[in-house]
């Protein structure tokens, strides 16, 4: 090592240490990104199934949504876990997309911001 | 005089880097043994989600008597299916409502596995998760 290389070991273990962090923050925020769209994906799931529970027109054999019925009760369901959603429905099925915000722990101290993540799921009953 | 002084500072420092590298290592080591700390974590909060929503569709599709069985039984069979992260597990199964319709609650927790881990000197920690999972009202049986 000459004089020029004197710090050059140092920045080596600054750029690992980075590294290193770096790696943990992906185990660390990938896990709960994947965590949180796991989640969402089930709430928006069960919303759009229990929207599509408010049915009429069964006498008949031909059921359809009670449109009005089946937003309130899948609104009510997203308000129990203290989630909103954009719940949409028609005579023939119900959809519900959540969004949700991610705060990075780790990665946020490498700069990367909050991260959004979303699932649409719908639910229309049928007849058997 | 020049040339001999480089060359003086030259001999000096050689081997110096290989001590700093000894020195660092085991810096790098526990930040390594951290990274997988920080894996076994994530993946134990991922699997007690998923064996929630496992064990609450399970558990809903079950006739009433037997639904705190049959979501008991599927979360703790997703668990052991789903990796080792997760040790000394507790689920509970429980009957909601949600608006005016029945719903059932399955509650999973488990303790993040640290073995492996001990030089970190970790606390215990465990992650929980629940999910919530409608009973239809008109259901073919």
């Amino acid at each position: 090592m000459t004089v020029d290389d004197r710090g050059s070991i140092t920045a080596l273990v600054v750029g690992l240490v980075m590294t290193f962090v770096a790696c943990a923050g992906l185990a660390v925020d990938g896990g709960r990104l994947v965590t949180a769209k796991v989640r969402a994906s089930d709430r928006a799931e069960n919303a759009a199934r229990l929207g599509a529970q408010a049915v009429t027109g069964l006498r008949l054999g031909v059921p359809e949504v009670d449109e009005r019925r089946a937003v309130r009760i899948a609104g009510e369901f997203l308000e129990s876990f203290g989630a909103s959603g954009n719940i949409e429905a028609n005579r023939y099925e119900v959809c519900v997309t959540i969004r949700e915000q991610v705060e990075m722990t780790l990665l946020g101290l490498v700069g990367v911001g909050p991260k959004s993540v979303g699932e649409r799921r719908c639910a229309r009953p049928i007849m058997e | 005089m020049i040339g001999n002084h480089l060359r003086q500072r030259h001999r000096d420092n050689r081997g110096s880097a290989t001590v700093e590298l000894v020195l660092v290592t085991p810096i790098l080591m526990v930040l390594a043994l951290f990274v997988v700390a920080a894996g076994r974590s994530g993946e134990a909060l991922r699997q007690v989600q998923h064996a929630a929503d496992n064990g609450a569709r399970a558990a809903s599709q079950a006739a009433a008597i037997r639904r705190a069985s049959v979501g008991h039984a599927a979360a703790l069979a997703d668990l052991r299916a789903s990796g080792r992260s997760c040790i000394d597990q507790s689920i509970q199964v429980t009957s909601v409502t949600v608006g005016q319709l029945d719903a059932v609650k399955v509650s999973v927790s488990c303790q993040v596995d640290h073995v492996g881990l001990r030089l970190l000197g970790l606390s215990e920690r465990r992650v929980e998760a629940e999910s919530i999972e409608s009973i239809d009202v008109y259901r073919a049986s």
